[in-house]
């Protein structure tokens, strides 16, 4: 099974916090070895047992921008801590921050592509935060696109959009609407293959409109699976074959 | 679509029951089928099974559809008209109707009468013929009263001739709008942008709960204000504003933007191109409301729409 390779695209503080206490205690319960990468905080930090790297010993070798020798010294870490009896290498830090180090916005996207291909062998997890005001929102949707996961919460950290990828399957739950709909978009366009099936699952999905379904279609899907009460509601009133969209049981 | 008619052949029938029905729905038919257009009947089933028999062989020919069934509210049956002309003109030089609006027998069908006027716009140039049977017996006077307004020609056994009392569409569709109730504003909402989408759908969808309106009421009106607010950003030069009040059984919702781009208040009865993927917001919204009026002027547009809970 994949690693996990997460773009939470948040709009406070809030969300970031929770998702950090989640994740590592996700980590300790599977024994991963912890990095964060970032300025350490003060003493009292929840997670003192953490693994704390600086962004530039984090992103860079040597001192100097070498994404594909970054990528392959992970792969290694995570053989090293195997070795060691751990399950694996978990990571997460602020994106803002590995775009500074990594130069611009385009480097930061190819340095999150080639993690998350190299989770697809190797342990090694990922949960990048997306400070949306940081980024434009075509870096935002370019960078959800290199994530097998994407979740965008609202102000009171309550995720509004979750994306998944695993396996052979493609799963949009959560809000559609035109405030996400190019992330939906370009994240489908990078996630759905045309086998087994254009298809993307929509059993979660607590919101759709216009905008929204207009994505899924613009994204490549072509069928839409066990569509919820709001999907529902949504395809009783338009044709799906306008969008080129058929629903499948 | 080639040659033939270029204006939209809409033809009023008031007519004194089956017999009368009959004798011009076959030569109506007959005249057709000689011609080679495509004939649709839509009525109640006793009248459909006349009508084949008395087509004999020729009834394979017509396309016989069930009022009861065909009737899916006054937009989805709209689209459906559209539709199906649409399909019958890759084929067919002509569409020939002979459509009995027998919905309108029950009183709260009668949104359909600005169909009827809607009609003569938005097929005009369309080479489809429809013949509108009228049977007061069947129907009500005052539903065949509201037919004359609504169609142009009136069918007699030597053709047809003028009427008039005809009223224009734009006129008639918006004379007959069910009032839209001025009531005290309950909850005000303000959007800057899209960002702000989630927040007034969960704002508006609190609001409901606490007025104890049902859940699947919520759930249209937040789809409705979604597709309002979204056009209202886009189409509008800054903010968009939302009014809801709650008028005894009715939600009234109001979406105002500062554009300057009026829209035609008939946009929402049009049904969306097909294979197009524009368009299709106000349709939802109509589809969804049980009333929509949108008020154009030099400040902006108002949407307002009555949910029915």
């Amino acid at each position: 099974m994949a690693a996990e390779h997460i773009c939470l695209i948040h709009r406070s503080g809030a969300a970031v916090a929770s998702w950090r206490r989640q994740w590592i205690e996700r980590g300790h319960e599977r024994g991963d070895v912890l990095v964060h990468i970032g300025d350490r905080p003060g003493a009292g930090d929840l997670f003192a047992d953490e693994r704390w790297l600086t962004p530039i010993d984090a992103y860079l070798v040597d001192g100097s921008l070498d994404i594909s020798g970054r990528i392959r010294a992970l792969g290694e870490d995570a053989n090293g801590a195997i070795a060691t009896g751990r399950s694996g290498i978990r990571m997460t830090g602020p994106a803002d921050v590995a775009r500074d180090v990594l130069g611009d916005d385009r480097s930061l996207v190819a340095f999150e592509s080639a993690l998350d291909r190299l989770g697809a062998n190797a342990p090694v997890h990922g949960l990048g935060t997306y400070d949306a005001a940081a980024f434009s929102p075509s870096v935002l949707e370019e960078a959800a696109a290199a994530h097998r996961r994407v979740v965008v919460t609202d102000a009171a950290s309550r995720a509004t959009l979750d994306l998944r990828h695993e396996g052979d399957g493609v799963t949009v739950a959560g809000e559609i609407d035109r405030s996400t709909d190019g992330i939906v978009t370009s994240w489908l366009q990078a996630h759905l293959r045309p086998v087994p099936a254009l298809v993307v699952d929509c059993v979660g999905v607590e919101f759709i409109d216009i905008a929204g379904l207009r994505a899924i279609a613009r994204g490549g899907a072509r069928q839409l699976s066990n569509p919820s009460p709001a999907m529902q509601l949504l395809l009783g009133v338009v044709e799906p074959g306008a969008f080129g969209l058929e629903v499948v049981s | 679509m080639t040659g033939a008619a270029t204006e939209f052949d809409h033809r009023l029938f008031v007519h004194d029951g089956d017999d009368e029905w009959l004798e011009a729905a076959l030569l109506y038919a007959r005249d057709g089928l000689a011609l080679g257009e495509a004939i649709v009947v839509v009525d109640e089933p006793d009248r459909l099974e006349m009508l084949a028999v008395a087509l004999g062989p020729d009834g394979d020919r017509v396309r016989l559809e069930d009022g009861d069934r065909w009737w899916q509210g006054p937009w989805r049956t709209f689209a459906a008209y559209e539709r199906t002309v649409r399909d019958l003109l890759d084929d067919h030089p002509v569409v020939r109707a002979i459509a009995h609006p027998t919905w309108l027998a029950s009183e709260e069908n009668r949104e359909w009468r600005r169909f009827e006027s809607f009609a003569n716009l938005h097929f005009d140039g369309w080479p489809y013929r429809s013949l509108c049977p009228y049977d007061p017996k069947r129907l009500g006077d005052h539903v065949c009263t509201d037919a004359t307004a609504t169609h142009p020609l009136l069918h007699t056994t030597a053709g047809a001739r003028p009427n008039q009392a005809f009223v224009d569409p734009h006129t008639f569709v918006s004379s007959c709008l069910r009032d839209v109730p001025a009531t005290p504003v309950d909850l005000r909402l303000v959007l800057g942008s899209v960002e702000d989408l989630h927040r007034v759908r969960s704002a508006a969808a609190d609001w409901a709960a606490q007025q104890e309106v049902p859940s699947s009421a919520i759930e249209r009106l937040v789809l409705a204000l979604s597709e309002l607010a979204t056009n209202a950003l886009r189409h509008g030069a800054g903010a968009a504003g939302i009014e809801l009040a709650l008028h005894h059984e009715t939600m009234v919702m109001s979406v105002a933007d500062e554009g300057r781009e009026p829209i035609d208040p008939l946009s929402p009865y049009r049904p969306p191109d097909p294979g197009v993927v524009g368009g299709w917001g106000l349709w939802v919204v109509a589809t969804l409301c049980d009333e929509i009026e949108i008020v154009a002027g030099p400040e902006g547009n108002r949407v307002r729409c009555a949910l029915d809970i």
